[in-house]
């Protein structure tokens, strides 16, 4: 339970104050929630900084679609700017009262197994931008991001023009998933809960996307934590995350 | 810090801990319908505020986070007195039931319509996509946002609300508003927590962390030395009386097994000590501070591990017979453990075997079912295995008590206030004479608040400290310490003719009861009495067992067995119509009963006695099968443009009874007040179904007086008369009918003192509307308020008041019969409800838009049973899902796309005005109805809940 909360004025401000007994507070659907994964004493707000304009950018010549860190899902939904396969993972999270407070840094941030944006993200290559201007891809981050953890996002860079399909496997929608796919011409995510996102790099390697070849790369990838439990068999498991890429790709072809 | 915002048009000042949750701050500013039902888990919705307009949940927002902000809240809508007309629109709908959520669905509906004048479906859907609703369902929500814009448009509804019906009658079986709809929606007082005294002690209640294990010791001095705290409860100091939870007739047919806390616990989640102290923060931290020294042992989760030649004993004390002890007992005896097993008593012999861990067990049979077999030309046996689910009402158990003026005041959530005075008075010694136990309203109870869960442990509390006390289950306690729908083994054994008749049936029921006995005969009894009963068959037989466990404890469920028996009777049905090469429908046509066909298979079959064997009465099942397969198109096949999706159309007949003849028992107390008002004292528990507002529709039809005219006071020990309680669909069947003897004799009373007053003969006097006698004689009117004026005022023979009692050996069963389509991945072996239909023969529905919502409701959550609900167990018995999320309840994104509930119009010979019970029965096709269909889809039975795509994929041999 938080015991201090901190209103700065900027997002310089707002990272001194972190360490590892605070924590940024953006929408709190995870801080604030039952059995949170987050345990800070101080909490610090960052949902009135500012950080939540949607507009078009360029790195490396390259256009892109900036996302400021505390844009809502519903802010994200509503704006004509997004592309529709990024509305559609902001739509995983099926409670629309939910939308309105969750944030795409703070999604990103937490980095769960059962990430609503995570694979969609990382199919499509997005960035993540700190508040000291790095940026990184989310992949990067997503994989390593106990090492960023005092670090405050400010943005997420999305590309406008990604062909990115997204699937994700859920007991009923507002349940947490236990396989989300996304694929974006050669690059696949697979997430599966337990064990996050998997090693999808031998499938990228090859341009053969038929079920017979998904299926065998999903029953032979390598991955300790990918394990039977309430949500469903280890075989089943793989078997979804094999049959969806193989499936979303043929979709996409068409 | 200082927080100023704005709340409900008013500026608010407070000096708070700015991460106090937002929802803390507005329960201090008395904004006491935003409520929380999850304990901050972020899922029912129960929160939901406008923060400068912006729907959030309050208890995932801090209160130092809205400085400066403007919020609105559902009780800020209006008061109950001038609703807004959404909030009229939803209970002209039907949608406020129990309604511990509405007032936060009308907050969201006003908010949609503030921002959007012409929603679509989609955008319904979406704005209540947040909200948890589980007694009402979500179809008639679009009608209530439709009924709102038109009235909001042309001042009048265009749309019809629901079917009328007896057009000979005034308000019985029309629509019109539920009586306590405008308290419930506007968030006024109206639960248990809303009548808590201030400076209340807190109770909460440590829990075994062991699916079983004997306690040999417990160190409370630590904690006791909390400051706050009060008493401690443990086996050690409170009383050794052995009873159960369950709240039946007296005696019962479940074994007293349990004391308020046992040396033994046999679940995790059982209870071993309760804190009281005079905050929540002090008991919680007292909780942690008690030792408590376990004797682990080991345990048996399933009816495969409980019947097992060896296996641990769940209960493995003395047995005692309250009436027909075997003679034997005493050498039975000789073979109990351990004094801390305790004992087990049974009111009268339930063919139980401890020692095999059997609680409960009953057989029967009619004809010659081995021979029948043995004639048939196909005959299918499978077994179908239900799995343990949980209730989820919106307002977790919760109970207030305190003692006043030398007597014990109960506030419950409950469905038995009778009962639950009883068993008080049992736990405590108390006479009846000194508890008060006063029903609030329900904040949702399918069944689970039927048991006397935590009312025992509070009112004990209360009484020993004498001080007021509160107990309220978190969310998880709701999984692991409550009750929950009993999981069954249900072998099928069916045997059918070339000519499409059904020879002979086989049932076999394996329950798992959990930890104790409640309901523990009677919910295995009814997957057969209220199943087997369909069918035009000479032999059938069924023999069924139910097993002690160290599982969540079971107890009653809306349905209670009849979803289970239900699902593998139709099953193996549709299977064995295939075996045969027959029409699924056709078969079903030839073998159902109709009016007049005499039920030998209840001989067996009564709760714990002998049944009666009674002919079908009035009956609907037929052309609810006829019309159901005419609405879904039954043998056109439809084909989906994507060749993954694969579409399938399944039914299943059902039925529920009205109460229990012969056992149940209601009253009622009509008064003619002094200004010729009406109050009803209805021994009768509205749980939110409207049940109050039969017994309002029956004095104002009766007595012609306008509704507003009438009060019904309900569910109050003190001023009412007994009544069994809500349970077994007896609502509107019993209450309502004793309702209708009081009404009568009080009609009968007035026309006499009329006659007297009137100086007339009571043949020529009639009755009038708005409320007055008139002679038909002489033509002279007499107004209620007069009569009953001068009948208290000297010139009289005093108040009139009747009273009626209704009990009945008549049996008044409702039927129908469900139909699903659903569209099935043969990839993913993902299942979508594309359509269902529930047709239903309720008798004369008394308030049809509610029945309507009822049976929305239980169908909703019988999708969840059947293809998302499920309490996962690990090895140690804990429960791995004991929270909302995880466990899987249906939102309205599973509700069906096409949604439809039909009422068949037939008028029952004994209910009131022709009624029957609706919403029970409604449980129980969704499970047959869906597997059939996903049959018919990808050609595989899943014979086991739920329904999983993991399931259908594994039946289709495409994972291993
Ligand atoms: C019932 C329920 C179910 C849920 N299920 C899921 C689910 O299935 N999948 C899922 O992904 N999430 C789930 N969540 C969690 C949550 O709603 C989302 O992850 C959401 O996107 C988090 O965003 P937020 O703005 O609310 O984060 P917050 O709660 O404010 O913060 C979450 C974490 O991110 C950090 N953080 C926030 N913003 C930043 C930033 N800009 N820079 C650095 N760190 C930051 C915070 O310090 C904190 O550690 C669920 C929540 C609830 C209540
Ligand atoms: S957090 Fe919304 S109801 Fe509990």
């Amino acid at each position: 339970m938080a015991e201090k909360l901190i209103v700065p004025r900027s997002a310089i401000a707002a990272s001194r104050y972190k360490n590892s007994e605070s924590a940024f507070l953006a929408g709190g659907t995870e801080i604030n929630r039952l059995n949170s994964y987050v345990d800070a004493k101080t909490l610090i707000s960052i949902g009135r900084l500012g950080l939540d304009t949607i507009n078009d950018a360029e790195i490396d010549g390259k256009p892109y679609l900036r996302i400021g860190a505390t844009a809502t899902f519903t802010d994200c939904i509503e704006n004509p700017k997004v592309p529709e396969y990024f509305k559609q993972a902001c739509h995983f999270m099926s409670s629309m009262v939910k939308r309105n407070m969750a944030t795409v840094g703070g999604n990103v941030a937490i980095a769960r197994d059962d990430s609503y944006l995570i694979p969609t993200l990382v199919a499509s290559g997005a960035l993540v931008e700190f508040s000291n201007e790095k940026i990184i891809t989310v992949k990067e981050y997503y994989l390593r991001h106990f090492r960023h953890a005092n670090k405050l996002i400010v943005a997420i860079y999305i590309d406008p023009s990604a062909k990115v399909r997204s699937k994700r496997y859920s007991n009923t929608a507002s349940g947490h998933a236990y396989v989300t796919v996304a694929v974006c011409e050669k690059n696949v995510a697979v997430q599966i809960k337990g064990a996050g996102l998997v090693d999808t790099s031998r499938l990228e390697a090859s341009s053969d996307r038929s079920e017979a070849f998904c299926l065998e790369w999903a029953e032979k990838v390598k991955n300790k934590n990918i394990k039977s439990d309430m949500f469903g068999s280890e075989s089943y498991k793989r078997y979804l995350a094999g049959v969806t890429v193989s499936m979303l790709c043929k979709e996409g072809a068409r | 810090m200082n927080i100023k915002c704005i709340i409900n048009s008013i500026p608010r000042s407070f000096d708070v801990d700015p991460t106090m949750k937002l929802r803390d701050l507005l329960q201090l500013n008395g904004n006491r319908a935003v409520r929380d039902s999850d304990d901050s888990e972020g899922f029912c919705g129960s929160d939901t505020v406008l923060v400068d307009g912006v729907p959030v949940y309050s208890n995932l927002v801090l209160a130092g986070e809205v400085n400066g902000c403007e919020i609105r809240t559902p009780d800020g809508l209006a008061d109950p007195a001038h609703l807004t007309v959404v909030q009229q629109a939803m209970i002209d709908a039907g949608v406020v039931q129990s309604a511990y959520n509405a007032p936060a669905a009308a907050l969201l509906l006003t908010w949609l319509l503030e921002n959007n004048s012409n929603p679509s479906r989609e955008d319904i859907k979406d704005a209540l996509s947040g909200i948890f609703i589980r007694d009402a369902g979500y179809e008639h929500y679009y009608l209530a946002v439709k009924l709102a814009l038109e009235k909001m448009n042309s001042g009048s509804y265009k749309t019809e609300i629901a079917p009328s019906f007896r057009p000979e009658l005034e308000v019985i079986g029309k629509p019109l508003s539920k009586i306590d709809g405008p308290q419930l929606v506007a968030g006024a007082a109206a639960f248990v927590e809303d009548y808590v005294d201030k400076n209340t002690c807190h109770m909460v209640v440590l829990r075994s962390p062991h699916a079983s294990a004997y306690i040999n010791s417990i160190d409370v001095s630590k904690a006791k030395a909390v400051p706050g705290v009060i008493e401690i409860l443990t086996a050690y100091n409170t009383p050794e009386t052995h009873y159960m939870q369950a709240g039946q007739g007296n005696p019962e047919p479940s074994p007293h097994d349990r004391r308020l806390f046992n040396l033994k616990v046999r679940h995790v989640g059982d209870r071993v000590a309760a804190v009281i102290a005079e905050t929540e923060e002090a008991a919680k931290k007292a909780l942690d501070l008690i030792k408590v020294d376990y004797q682990v042992l080991p345990a048996v989760f399933t009816v495969e591990e409980a019947m097992a030649p060896g296996a641990p004993r769940v209960h493995d004390g003395i047995v005692e017979y309250r009436s027909g002890a075997p003679a034997d007992l005493d050498e039975y005896n000789k073979g109990a453990a351990d004094p801390r097993e305790g004992k087990v008593i049974y009111q009268f012999p339930l063919h139980a075997d401890i020692r095999k861990n059997i609680a409960a067990s009953n057989k029967g049979e009619i004809g010659n079912v081995d021979k029948a077999f043995e004639e048939s030309d196909a005959i299918v046996e499978n077994t179908y295995q239900t799995s343990q689910v949980q209730h989820t009402p919106l307002e977790t158990h919760i109970c207030f008590a305190k003692m006043d003026g030398g007597r014990l005041v109960v506030y419950a959530s409950t469905q038995v206030p009778y009962h639950v005075r009883r068993i008080v008075g049992w736990v405590t010694g108390l006479p009846e004479n000194k508890i008060h136990v006063i029903k609030t309203r329900v904040g949702g109870g399918y069944g689970s608040k039927q048991d006397i869960l935590i009312e025992d442990l509070t009112a004990y509390a209360a009484y020993v400290t004498g001080k007021p006390v509160l107990c309220h289950n978190t969310r998880e306690e709701e999984f692991i310490a409550n009750s929950t729908r009993h999981p069954m083994r249900v072998h099928v054994k069916m045997g059918g003719k070339k000519d499409g008749t059904i020879n002979a049936i086989f049932m076999e029921v394996c329950a798992n009861t959990g930890p104790y006995g409640n309901h523990c005969l009677t919910v295995p009894m009814n997957s057969c009495s209220k199943t087997l009963p369909l069918f035009k068959c000479d032999n059938m037989r069924y023999d069924l067992k139910v097993y002690y466990t160290n599982t969540p404890p079971a107890g009653a469920y809306q349905g209670y067995g009849t979803p289970k028996g239900t699902y593998g009777l139709m099953m193996a049905m549709a299977e064995l119509a295939g075996k045969l090469g027959v029409d699924y429908k056709d078969f079903v046509l030839k073998n159902h009963v109709d009016e007049g066909y005499m039920l030998e298979i209840l001989k067996g079959l009564g709760e714990g006695r002998e049944g009666a064997v009674v002919p079908v009465g009035s009956c609907g099942l037929d052309e609810a099968i006829r019309k159901g397969c005419d609405m879904i198109e039954w043998g056109k096949k439809v084909e989906s443009s994507d060749p993954d999706w694969k579409i399938g159309k399944g039914f299943a007949m059902i039925m529920q009874g009205s109460g229990l003849p012969g056992l149940d028992h209601s009253e009622a107390i009509a008064k003619l007040e002094t200004d010729g008002t009406v109050i009803l004292n209805s021994g009768g528990a509205d749980l939110g179904t409207g049940l109050d507002t039969i017994s309002a529709k029956v004095v104002a039809e009766i007595l012609k007086l306008p509704m507003e005219k009438i009060t019904v006071v309900s569910g109050d020990t003190d001023s009412c008369a007994f009544d069994t309680g809500a349970y077994a669909s007896s609502g509107t069947f019993f209450s309502g009918n004793a309702s209708v003897v009081a009404t009568q004799k009080l009609k009968d009373m007035i026309l006499k003192e009329a006659a007297f007053q009137m100086n007339e003969k009571v043949e020529d006097l009639e009755i009038v509307h708005p409320g007055a006698v008139r002679s038909k004689a002489s033509g002279k009117v007499l107004p209620y308020g007069e009569l009953s004026h001068t009948a208290i005022s000297g010139g009289g023979h005093g108040q009139m008041i009747a009273h009626g009692t209704y009990v009945t050996t008549a049996s008044s069963v409702p039927y129908g019969a469900h139909f699903a389509q659903v569209a099935v991945n043969v990839k993913t072996g993902e299942i979508k409800v594309q359509k269902f239909y529930a047709l239903q023969d309720a008798g004369t529905p008394i308030n049809p838009e509610i029945a309507l919502c009822q049976m929305y409701g239980a169908v909703q959550k019988s999708i969840g049973h059947s293809l998302y609900e499920s309490m996962i167990l690990d090895k140690k018995g804990r429960c791995l899902n004991a929270n909302m999320t995880d466990y899987g309840t249906p939102m309205i994104t599973e509700a069906p796309e096409d949604f439809k509930a039909v009422l068949i119009d037939v008028n029952d010979k004994f209910g009131p005005f022709g009624a029957k019970s609706i919403s029970e029965i409604a449980c129980n096709g969704a499970a047959p109805a869906i597997g059939i269909a996903i049959h018919d889809a990808v050609g595989v039975w899943v014979r086991s809940w739920p329904m999983t795509p993991e399931k259908i994929l594994r039946a289709m041999g495409k994972i291993k």
